[in-house]
């Protein structure tokens, strides 16, 4: 015998209405703990993500698609912007190292990207199997995507336009996986990565013929039609293989030369991670360059440098996020409302089933003083009522918001994306289940006072 | 071994309800009658513990109990008076063992399954010690009740009119059973009852008065 039997032993008898009180706090309860994983780990996700990176540096738009496409790859870029002006930013005396990304692929919508061996270094991605990309269309792939699309090293396929798995497939060019990363919980996992120049060769023209076909196939920068920049003259293949520019023309026959002398159809050029940097590419474009500055002066002078001087625009991630969490704070605060109105209507139940159970219970309570039962028994007995109803709340709560975060993490691409998970547990929780208890022992005080007060004689005298 | 002395109740400062002098010895067996409204409720619920007196003194075995701070007089109540409540108050959402068995907790004496076994197979109820208070019979509901005042081994039985509702046969047989159970544990036994049937079994009886120009 103990108060624990005892309190058990009243919500059995009234299994029903515990039984609803419990699941009306778990309802409340589950809707914060969702909350409360969503954004811890997308904030979380943002944050890791943009570690390191001062700003990113693309195609003018808005800065919040610039930093979303460019270090979280969800949204489509901004545009394209051209090497050659690129090229010169890398330079400048603000700059300490930049990092270019060519965007415009996908397979089955995992992003291609070009760029180079500094993108997964500064992810700390390590290699899993097989080596990093030295020639061109040869990628090393994220592991979700390995993973996903059970691809290995020495398997190829061919990539599509654009960022969703529907658009036009480049299959003249095989990409060749020969390397797979670890996983390192960044966006690093959920990409296909790439030299420069292999985005590049995806989108030459085949030398031989049908550009009807490849009129309308357009390039990387294309798919943005909104944006409109003055330097997209190379790739314009609308007028077939007549090229106006002869950098262009160079590149184009090195690169059929090459694959030619070798026989080898799977391999283009070697390629290094300045090969890109050539001369040759003046005229070709990489989407965004992700900046990291040389001191923290950089930050006031940087971006408005490239805002004024230049076509391109500079984001910095962390005021972008700040601002996008800001944004986000608004709607998950409205939730959060409708969440403690639940919690508040369960401590109402949770109080007017305790009072109730107070009224039929008062002999018993009498009884119990009469057997010798302190006051102070008494009132821990309804405290403890209270307390295992909304412990129980808590718990199913807790256990039902995370198979809802697990459910939404598999259920929608957008959270994986963010690859939201319902079996990561985080400090907060510990203070939603405090707030359980708190509620347990808000709802049963006034009952458990009423026990405490029980006068034996005039109760029983009344019987 | 019981001494009352000068005591009177007061309730809502104007209803005094003045108790009789009662002195009794280890062992004794003591009947108090009185028609409804002449103390009868009163002094059983002085006698048990659970109302304080305006005035006057309860000693049980030499205790004063009313001097008592409340939470000493908890302790004392559990394990030195057990009383058989005319509505029986069992807690129904316990079974008879646990009924029985939370009288040793509440009094904080070690729980012990086979004294209650042994007592509830004295008092023909061994049978119904998992049953919960709904399944049974108001003689049997009413012997868990006997079982649950005896347990702890008390000083002073008090039984409030426990034959009311019984025929002739009954009334007798819960008579015997808890002079037997008084006698088996030296306590002292006081039944307050107004059932004429009693009378004869016992010596010491203590009659009621109304009280003079009060309405009950």
């Amino acid at each position: 015998m103990n108060l624990l039997k005892l309190s058990f032993s009243y919500l059995r008898r009234r299994a029903l209405n515990t039984l609803l009180n419990i699941l009306l706090l778990s309802f409340g309860i589950a809707t914060i703990v969702v909350l409360l994983l969503l954004s811890y780990q997308l904030e979380d996700n943002l944050y890791k993500n943009a570690e390191g990176i001062d700003a990113v540096v693309g195609a003018k738009g808005s800065p919040v698609q610039l930093i979303l496409s460019g270090i979280f790859h969800i949204d489509a870029p901004t545009g394209n912007i051209n090497l050659k002006e690129a090229r010169e930013l890398m330079n400048h005396r603000l700059v300490a190292s930049a990092i270019p990304q060519a965007l415009g692929d996908n397979y089955r919508g995992y992003r291609i990207v070009g760029t180079t061996t500094a993108y997964p270094e500064r992810y700390s991605a390590e290699l899993a199997e097989g080596t990093l990309w030295d020639h061109e269309f040869e990628v090393v792939l994220g592991s979700d995507v390995a993973r996903a699309e059970g691809l290995q090293v020495g398997d190829t396929f061919v990539s599509s336009h654009g960022f969703s798995a529907s658009g036009h497939t480049h299959d003249e060019h095989d990409l060749h996986v020969v390397g797979i990363f670890e996983t390192t919980g960044t966006v690093i996992d959920r990409l296909i990565l790439t030299g420069v120049e292999t985005m590049w060769g995806i989108h030459e023209p085949h030398d031989d013929h049908d550009h009807d076909h490849d009129h309308d196939h357009d390039h990387h920068h294309d798919h943005e039609d909104s944006h409109s920049h003055d330097h997209d003259h190379n790739h314009d293949h609308d007028h077939g293989h007549d090229h106006d520019h002869g950098s262009n023309e160079i590149a184009h026959a090195g690169y059929t030369e090459s694959r030619h002398l070798g026989h080898n159809h799977s391999r283009g050029r070697d390629i290094t991670d300045e090969s890109f940097l050539s001369e040759e590419y003046d005229d070709e474009q990489i989407t965004i360059m992700l900046i990291q500055y040389r001191n923290p002066l950089a930050a006031a002078q940087f971006p408005r440098f490239v805002n004024e001087n230049t076509a391109m625009q500079a984001a910095a991630p962390a005021v972008e996020i700040t601002r996008l969490l800001n944004l986000l704070g608004v709607g998950l605060d409205a939730i959060q409302i409708f969440a403690y109105i639940l919690i508040l209507a369960s401590v109402l139940g949770i109080f007017i089933a305790l009072l109730n159970s107070m009224k039929e219970r008062k002999y018993d309570l009498a009884i119990m003083r009469s057997l010798g039962g302190s006051r102070s028994k008494l009132f821990m007995n309804v405290i403890l009522e209270g307390l295992l109803i909304s412990l129980a709340g808590g718990l199913l709560g807790m256990l039902l918001g995370h198979a809802a975060v697990e459910g939404i993490g598999l259920l929608f691409e957008e959270a994986q994306q963010f690859a939201m998970s319902g079996r990561v547990f985080i400090p907060g929780e510990g203070r939603v289940l405090l707030l359980a208890a708190g509620i347990g022992i808000i709802s049963s005080v006034i009952p458990a006072i009423q026990a405490y007060r029980t006068d034996i004689a005039e109760t029983l005298s009344k019987a | 071994m019981l001494v009352l002395k000068n005591a009177h109740h007061t309730y809502d400062a104007r209803t005094t309800v003045k108790l009789p002098e009662l002195h009794t010895d280890k062992g004794d067996h003591l009947l108090i009658t009185g028609l409804s409204g002449s103390g009868k409720s009163t002094l059983l619920h002085v006698l048990a513990g659970v109302l304080r007196p305006t005035r006057g003194t309860l000693t049980i075995n030499g205790t004063d109990l009313y001097k008592m701070s409340e939470s000493q007089r908890d302790r004392f109540r559990g394990r030195n008076i057990g009383v058989i409540y005319q509505q029986l108050h069992l807690i129904d959402t316990l079974s008879v063992e646990v009924n029985i068995r939370i009288a040793q907790y509440m009094a904080g004496i070690p729980e012990d399954l086979n004294r209650i076994r042994d007592l509830c197979s004295e008092l023909g109820i061994g049978e119904k010690m998992r049953s919960y208070p709904g399944q049974l019979s108001q003689g049997q509901k009413q012997r868990v009740s006997i079982a649950r005042a005896v347990v702890n081994e008390p000083a002073l039985l008090l039984a409030d009119e426990p034959t009311s509702s019984l025929d002739d046969l009954r009334s007798e047989d819960v008579v015997g059973l808890l002079k037997k159970m008084a006698e088996k544990t030296g306590a002292t036994l006081v039944i307050s009852t107004h059932d004429s049937r009693v009378k004869r079994h016992f010596d010491n009886v203590v009659d009621l008065e109304l009280p003079v120009g009060e309405v009950a």
